[in-house]
């Protein structure tokens, strides 16, 4: 036990006196380095190597997480693009359909309400729609409902935030109109179907196909001019109109908050 | 679990033991390069050191620590000698405490090696102090890492040794 202890402390001492020698900037303990040095090149290198190439290798992983990363925050970024991009194309229809009613309302008496249909209320026995507009938006009964296409109905029923449009479709609506071409005044009728009937006054100058029909402003409910449809004939020659809006597709509509006189049933 | 006492060393125990110690080096400052692990890189040469010094006694001799020290000095750019003294030491306080430890169960030895290694450590960092290169404090995250990958270490020399004994 003696021995190993003495081989120890002499060995522990020639290490301090090396660390000494070292740091004391010792000439022959600087010459042992280099030489120790210089005889460990040839594994320096290869652990060099060794490193080297774990070094690479670390990278590679750090820039494969890394990338995974990236990856994952772009697809993201993606979705949320691609939602955005969804939005931007609803809300340009929307707007391209708002600054369409804006342009058409400029001809329109009154302040104009832009309104979205909430239900389509398209039963065998009434057709008639609800919008987000009611009296608080200026909202009254009798009021002509519009799209850029042309008049689809009127109001017949007022809430605070809601209101009911009889379409021009349905079988109870009536609606004074004219023929552009012949100036011939009538009166339009709802069929319940797609295609209107109109009533006419004088039934000597018929209908021919492709003639416009606008409101002729009788009653004082519609402004005239306002377009409705235009004459078709059928196989058999019974005549309709077919209305410029499209029922299928009623999204925003505009009320025309004229004021109503003299309309039975009308909020005076 | 790990007694090894009564068996007889292979011819090449005597040389797989230092080559270890060499290896353990050269892994250590291969994988210090790794980013984020270099400060807490475990110091496994030390575990190799205070293995043999237990389990392969007479199988390491201070000498061949002393220049395995030495040799660790020149990879890791200290002064030289700081190294050689640290091993030196651990090399004796397992020496002193053999009988203790030979049969102890592993956690005692595990413990055993907190303590060695705590000296060890102390040591290197009083004659880095004494020697005018300071050593930062992470070197404590050392001794934490080198605890924590001990059993691994001290399992995969034991296969080894193992291997090397009839």
């Amino acid at each position: 036990m003696l021995h190993t202890f003495r081989i120890h402390i002499i060995f522990f001492v020639l290490a301090l006196v090396c660390v000494a020698a070292s740091a004391a900037t010792f000439r022959p303990a600087h010459v042992v380095q280099q030489t120790l040095q210089s005889a460990i090149v040839p594994v320096a290198m290869v652990v060099e190597g060794l490193r080297y190439g774990t070094n690479a290798f670390s990278h590679k992983i750090y820039t494969h997480f890394q990338t995974v990363r990236q990856k994952e925050w772009l697809l993201k970024e993606f979705a949320q693009i691609n939602h955005l991009r969804h939005q931007l194309v609803v809300t340009k229809a929307e707007n391209a359909e708002l600054r369409a009613l804006l342009n058409m309302a400029e001809g329109v008496e009154g302040a104009p309400v832009a309104a979205r249909v909430l239900a389509d209320s398209a039963s065998p026995f009434s057709r008639s729609i609800i919008i987000n507009a009611g009296s608080q938006s200026g909202v009254q009964k009798g009021h002509a409902v519009l799209t850029t296409d042309g008049v689809i109905g009127r109001v017949i029923q007022v809430f605070a935030n809601h209101s009911r449009v009889l379409l021009m479709t349905d079988y109870a609506f009536r609606l004074p109109v004219r023929v552009v071409e012949n100036s011939l005044h009538g009166v339009l009728q709802g069929t319940g179907r797609m295609n209107m009937k109109m009533l006419l006054q004088q039934k000597d100058d018929p209908l021919k196909a492709g003639m416009k029909v606008v409101t002729s402003g009788v009653g004082g409910v519609f402004q005239p001019n306002l377009p409705v449809g235009v004459v078709a004939v059928g196989k058999g020659g019974e005549v309709s109109i077919q209305p410029y809006a499209n029922f299928a597709r009623l999204n925003i509509v505009v009320v025309q908050t004229k004021k109503v006189e003299n309309i039975i049933g009308g909020t005076q | 679990m790990f007694d090894l006492s009564n068996t007889k060393p292979h011819v090449f125990l005597p040389i797989w033991a230092p080559v270890s110690v060499g290896l353990a080096i050269l892994v250590g400052h291969t994988l210090g390069v790794l980013p984020g692990v270099n400060w807490l890189m475990p110091w496994l040469s030390a575990i190799v050191v205070f293995y043999w010094s237990l389990k392969g006694r007479g199988q390491l001799h201070v000498a061949e620590i002393f220049f395995l020290g030495l040799l660790q000095d020149v990879f890791s750019g200290l002064p030289l000698g700081v190294h050689s003294a640290a091993f030196i030491l651990m090399h004796f306080m397992v020496t002193w405490q053999f009988v203790k430890l030979q049969h102890a169960p592993f956690l005692k030895v595990w413990v055993a090696f907190a303590g060695v290694l705590a000296a060890a450590i102390g040591l290197l960092l009083a004659v880095l102090w004494a020697a005018g290169t300071p050593p930062t404090f992470w070197v404590v995250a050392v001794w934490f890492s080198t605890i924590l990958a001990f059993p691994g270490v001290f399992f995969l020399l034991f296969i080894s040794h193992k291997k090397l004994v009839v």
